[in-house]
């Protein structure tokens, strides 16, 4: 068998060359000696290669456009079997591949491995990570979440500021003049395609580049002395390496496990998200802070660019022989003041927003809505529609957003108002169907709304507190099974039907047999469609219940609650007692600029309180952890 | 050079090698776990039982007697991320009788490779591979392996309903595809 093996690894080295090509990769002297400090550049690899890897596993699942975008990524992070743990590692990855250019740097520069005859290596190094920093700015925004969409937003106006070309090079970016699926295209396209494989072609060349005058040893030592010492990369240099990648590795799938990448709530253009860059663009963000108006270039362009002259020109302005530190004090200075400069700053950046309340509640608010919409898109009466939107996330967005929260409470959540609204916590649920039966007007019902005028004046709704508990269950069931919706558990047809014969009275024309089984009178008021009667809106004071709680009757009571189907009549004002009407303060107020996807959202969540336990389990993960301390 | 001495015996470089070699299996076994059970992912979700609901394909009435025709079908769906209504695919509905009202429902999809069959009101062919079927659905001659499938339906309050499914194809089975 291995005799095989050796003949088939002879025959393809004969066709190949690859022994000879193996060799003399892997025998590379290393002046010196080996060492840890030489490890960067191999983890650094090491490290590209994973982005590679997970990077081209993210793509099996990942769609590039506005209305996909976040709902494949949620899909890889929160269905995919290990999608987390391969996200995981491709997001904290970018920050170690930063890092570990930073300490490759740091090292390269020690040892003065910048000058003749390694310019060009430095150059290309350069180039490298500004490689790397591009695919942190198009990695950023892919997922299409607030973070990603606002934090670019930033990094894309700095582009439009530059001076004569900016407005140009900003809508060839951005693939237009605002974000939108051509951004997330080319973004997708530079990040997947363009970056990598441009930093993987001048990979090679640098690799090449140091293979032709090796390893810089330490400055220091003379010429004998590390001949004398010198070592081989195969193996020490390579287990070094390994050792290293692997430590990266771990680090990497560690965070991935134990922390996981974010995802924040998906990109919406109308909110104020606070957006912060990723930590080691922090230096840059704080840099803004200090130049204003038409200073801002000094900022945003100047400064920047300058600092990239500086390590351009440094092989060349630096040209002395000796690369003992002692020999380029000045150097050293200018380059660890950068350092310090960008550490300094990304401090301050740091600093600042721990200490800003204003910010640290808007990242909570982000927190809190990012935990919602991953909850809502994962619940089985939830998900995410053919917009890309979670439904049920943004149904309560919504909610929010129209201050209907305001007057009806949902849990922990809302009726701090003036006014009250009917308590909204498990609506339309058989629970709560039933205790408005028991009193409507009670304070979580209809209690604090006009309705209850009609308490006094002989005209109200009664209250069922005495009948029985069978015939309260029957009616409730009736009530349920008129929005056509699906409860759980689903809706028991024979209890609901007795519940009608409950409900109405009997049908005109009717058998006595037939009459003896209707002993109801709430069809006496309420309309409905399966008792057909002729509206008249003087005499109308109670919803009709056609469809009640379905989508359909939904809508139109967000839209016009005061309409005579809904409660026009029932809170006809008393014209002769204005005090208590403003007492019992406003109606709701008709919704009625509401597009058609926002009214069907809305619904959607309104039809989703009945499901109190799944709305409730989402409020405490998501709600209460984020509340304000 | 030649002060170097001969890597192939000193026992500390044979050990490094050992343990380069240790580690580099370990760690592509390690590199290569997660991806494969990333990407055999779609094996997981398949066959999860859960049935495509009910689709209402209209009124009886609005068939007449014996005469094919071709019903595009729409159901929710959920595909990968997104749940939508979407044209799931078609079916040939014939009506065998009018009282008591009875349907014949085939799906339009070819059991032999999948290509949509076409028919008027005699008999049922497949134009890729010339497979040829009856009215009824049974297979007259071609390569298709079996009769035409048969989609489960029933009628509710006058409306017909349908329940979508698709099935293997190129097998002598009829085996649904959502629960195998």
């Amino acid at each position: 068998m291995l005799s095989r093996l050796k003949r088939l690894g002879t025959w393809f080295d004969s066709r190949t060359g690859a022994r000879k090509l193996i060799d003399g990769l892997l025998h590379e002297r290393i002046r010196g000696g080996a060492s840890v400090r030489y490890t960067f550049g191999s983890a650094l690899a090491f490290t590209f290669a994973l982005q590679a890897l997970t990077g081209v596993l993210l793509a099996f699942h990942f769609s590039p456009s506005t209305t996909d975008a976040w709902p494949s990524v949620y899909y890889i992070q929160h269905e995919v079997t290990m999608g987390s743990l391969i996200r995981g590692v491709h997001h904290f990855g970018s920050s170690a591949m930063i890092l570990l250019l930073v300490l490759h740097m740091v090292q390269t520069f020690l040892h003065g491995a910048y000058k003749a005859p390694r310019e060009v290596n430095w150059l290309s190094g350069l180039a490298l990570l500004a490689l790397v920093l591009g695919l942190s700015l198009t990695g950023y925004l892919l997922p299409w979440d607030q973070k990603g969409f606002w934090a670019t937003q930033v990094a894309t106006n700095i582009i439009g500021s530059v001076p004569g070309v900016g407005d140009t090079l900003q809508t060839v970016a951005l693939g237009g003049v605002e974000y939108g699926n051509l951004t997330l295209t080319r973004f997708f396209a530079l990040h997947v395609f363009v970056l990598p494989g441009t930093l993987i072609a001048i990979t090679g060349f640098h690799v090449m580049l140091m293979r032709r005058h090796g390893v810089t040893p330490k400055p220091g030592p003379s010429d004998e002395e590390l001949d004398r010492t010198a070592g081989w990369f195969w193996p020490t240099q390579a287990l070094m390496d390994l050792v290293v990648c692997i430590v990266v590795l771990a680090v990497l799938v560690s965070l991935a496990l134990l922390v996981g990448a974010p995802l924040d709530a998906p990109a919406d253009p109308s909110s104020n998200y606070e957006a912060r860059p990723e930590w080691y663009f922090l230096f840059l963000f704080q840099l803004l802070k200090y130049f204003e108006g038409p200073m801002m270039i000094v900022g945003t362009v100047l400064l920047p660019t300058l600092a990239g002259l500086f390590l351009v020109a440094l092989p060349f302005l630096d040209k002395g022989e000796d690369r003992r530190i002692r020999a380029r004090k000045v150097w050293t200075a200018l380059f660890f003041g950068g350092i310090a400069a960008i550490g300094v700053l990304t401090g301050l950046a740091w600093l600042d927003d721990s200490k800003d309340e204003a910010f640290l509640d808007n990242q909570r608010l982000g927190q809190r809505d990012a935990c919602e919409a991953i909850a809502y898109a994962g619940l089985p009466s939830g998900g995410i529609d053919a917009r890309g939107k979670v439904v049920l996330y943004e149904g309560q967005r919504l909610f929010r957003q129209n201050q209907c929260v305001d007057c009806h409470r949902i849990g922990a959540e809302g009726g701090q108002g003036e006014t009250r609204g009917p308590d909204l916590t498990g609506y339309l649920g058989r629970p709560w169907l039933k205790r408005f039966l028991k009193n409507p007007y009670d304070d979580a019902h209809y209690g604090q709304t006009k309705l209850r005028l009609r308490e006094d004046d002989g005209s109200e709704m009664p209250v069922f507190d005495d009948i029985p508990e069978s015939e309260l269950n029957a009616l409730v069931e009736y009530l349920a099974s008129l929005s056509g919706e699906a409860y759980v558990p689903p809706i028991e047809p024979a209890l609901a039907e007795q519940g009608r014969k409950l409900f109405h009275s009997p049908p005109k024309g009717a058998s006595e047999s037939e009459a003896a089984q209707y002993q109801g009178k709430c069809g006496d008021c309420h309309f409905m469609d399966e008792v057909p009667r002729t509206p008249n809106v003087e005499d109308t004071f109670y919803p009709d219940l056609t469809g009640f709680g379905s989508r359909t009757w939904l809508e139109g009571l967000i839209q016009d609650p005061l309409h005579w189907r809904y409660f026009g009549g029932a809170v006809l004002e008393d014209e002769n007692d204005p005090e208590k009407l403003n007492h019992l303060g406003d109606t709701m107020p008709g919704f009625d600029l509401l597009t058609d996807a926002q009214l069907e959202y809305l619904t959607a969540w309104l039809v989703e309180l009945k499901n109190n336990d799944n709305v409730m389990a989402v409020q405490k993960e998501c709600l209460l952890k984020h509340e304000e301390p | 050079m030649s002060e170097q001495p001969n890597p192939e015996t000193t026992p500390r470089r044979s050990f490094l090698k050992n343990a380069v070699g240790f580690l580099s299996v370990a760690m592509g076994l390690a590199l290569s776990i997660p991806p494969i059970a990333y990407l055999l992912d779609p094996l997981r979700k398949r066959g999860d039982g859960s049935k495509q609901a009910w689709s209402a394909l209209g009124s009886v009435d609005n068939f007449s007697l014996h005469t094919p025709t071709k019903i595009a079908i729409s159901g929710s769906r959920k595909d990968a991320w997104l749940t939508e209504t979407v044209t799931l695919g078609s079916a040939w509905v014939i009506k065998t009788s009018a009282a008591p009202t009875q349907f014949t429902i085939l799906s339009t999809i070819c059991p032999h490779l999948g290509c949509s069959i076409v028919g008027d009101d005699k008999a049922f062919r497949c134009p890729c591979h010339k497979s040829r079927f009856a009215l009824d659905g049974q297979r007259k001659a071609g390569p298709s392996p079996r009769a035409m499938d048969l989609l489960e339906h029933e009628v509710r309050d006058g409306v017909l309903f349908c329940r979508y499914q698709r099935f293997k194809t190129d097998s002598a089975e009829k085996t649904p595809l959502d629960e195998a």
